[in-house]
């Protein structure tokens, strides 16, 4: 038993020792990027410029007398309306950023507030590509005609589904539809069979909530092709 | 006990190697199984099988199939979706992109029988959002497997 206990005892910091070994000799090493990128920044031409410019620059600060007695510095007003002016620079950069970040707000609350006021952007997209599409007049048809015949049928075979129609034009690979619901169980209902039922044709829908206040939802969709 | 170390050794080695090797495919496979009846009545018409979700009547009935966002800032949609089932006729199935309210952003549908059938992939989705799935499946049918990844 001893000699057992023994054996596992020495066998622990060998299998360590080993799991080490296979570690550092077999598994290979995380690219090192950061290094070559320094490597590369050290040897090029604008890096050794730029280095040069603010030796210069360093240089002329120090030549330079401040008289730092609150009545004037040497190159202040000049100075301050640079960094004023990248400053100014700068505060735009980062609201063009936050307008174009997704919806990582802290909250979903905040998310629910901003989605509000701020379009989803595949709806901008389609929208665009509904406006500057011409129409095919075969397809139009056709496909007007698909979307009304769904619609139509199933409010005549569910007592559910209570959706209609106030719009539909389509082009050449895009329809645009405006259904207004009765409420919300005819726009659940809606959304699990209608997809279904004119998926050949428009496989793709993309939504628009209308928001409303006397209960019906109203749905604004932008049915496509796949083709982009 | 020579022998015991070593293989413990490679074991753990192996092992090492593999999660430090892991490969960028974010795809995930589910087991149909998921899947449950859309309406509640229906609940009990669908059997949780090992490899899938079994409509057990001869009528074809809508289900509902849960699909996680695993990239919540990724708000670009899917890749292309694959679903996978068993049974005669024809499944059809809408992938959807909710936002985080419920309301449906954007859906792509499929059809198709038997086997491998495609949904196409979804261009929009919600950070605060999920996606869904609903499809109908025909009677006696199994949904087997989905499998999606998002857009990175």
């Amino acid at each position: 038993m001893n000699r057992l206990a023994g054996l596992i005892l020495a066998g622990i910091p060998l299998l360590v020792a080993s799991i080490a070994a296979i570690n550092f000799f077999i598994l290979p090493e995380p690219p090192a990027t950061k290094p070559a990128q320094k490597i590369v920044l050290e040897n090029s031409s604008t890096f050794q410029s730029e280095l040069q410019r603010l030796k210069a620059e360093i240089d002329q600060k120090k030549a330079t007398p401040i008289r730092n007695n609150g009545i004037s510095v040497a190159g202040l007003p000049e100075k301050t309306a640079q960094i004023d002016a990248s400053t100014a620079s700068m505060s735009v950069s980062e609201t063009e950023i936050a307008d174009n970040a997704p919806d990582s707000t802290s909250s979903p609350l905040e998310a629910e507030r901003e989605n509000t006021e701020k379009q989803n952007p595949a709806i901008t997209q389609i929208s665009n590509r509904f406006l500057q599409e011409k129409t095919d007049e075969y397809w139009s048809g056709k496909t007007s005609d698909l979307i009304t015949s769904v619609i139509d049928s199933a409010n005549q075979h569910s007592d559910a589904l209570k959706s209609a129609i106030n719009n539909v034009e389509c082009h050449s690979t895009v329809c645009r539809a405006e259904v207004v619901h009765e409420d919300q169980q005819s726009a659940e209902e809606f959304a699990m069979t209608f997809p279904l039922q004119v998926s050949e044709a428009l496989p793709r829908i993309t939504y628009q909530l209308d928001q409303r206040n006397d209960g019906t939802v109203g749905v604004v969709m932008y049915l496509s092709t796949n083709t982009p | 006990m020579k022998n015991l170390t070593l293989s413990s050794i490679a074991l753990i080695s192996a092992f090492t190697a593999a999660t430090t090797t892991q490969a960028a495919d974010n795809r995930q496979n589910y087991n149909g199984s998921y899947c449950d009846a859309y309406y509640g009545s229906q609940v009990g018409n669908i059997n949780h099988q090992y490899n899938g979700a079994k409509n057990t009547t001869a009528s074809g009935m809508y289900i509902s199939c849960p699909v996680i966002v695993d990239e919540a800032s990724n708000t670009t949609g899917t890749n292309n979706v694959w679903v996978y089932w068993t049974g005669a006729g024809t499944l059809s199935c809408s992938l959807f992109s909710m936002s985080g309210s419920g309301s449906s952003l954007q859906s792509q549908s499929a059809s198709g029988a038997a086997g491998w059938i495609n949904i196409p992939n979804l261009t929009t989705d919600d950070y605060w959002g999920s996606y869904s799935m609903y499809c109908y499946l025909p009677g006696s049918a199994t949904l087997n497997t989905i499998s999606i990844s998002e857009k990175p």
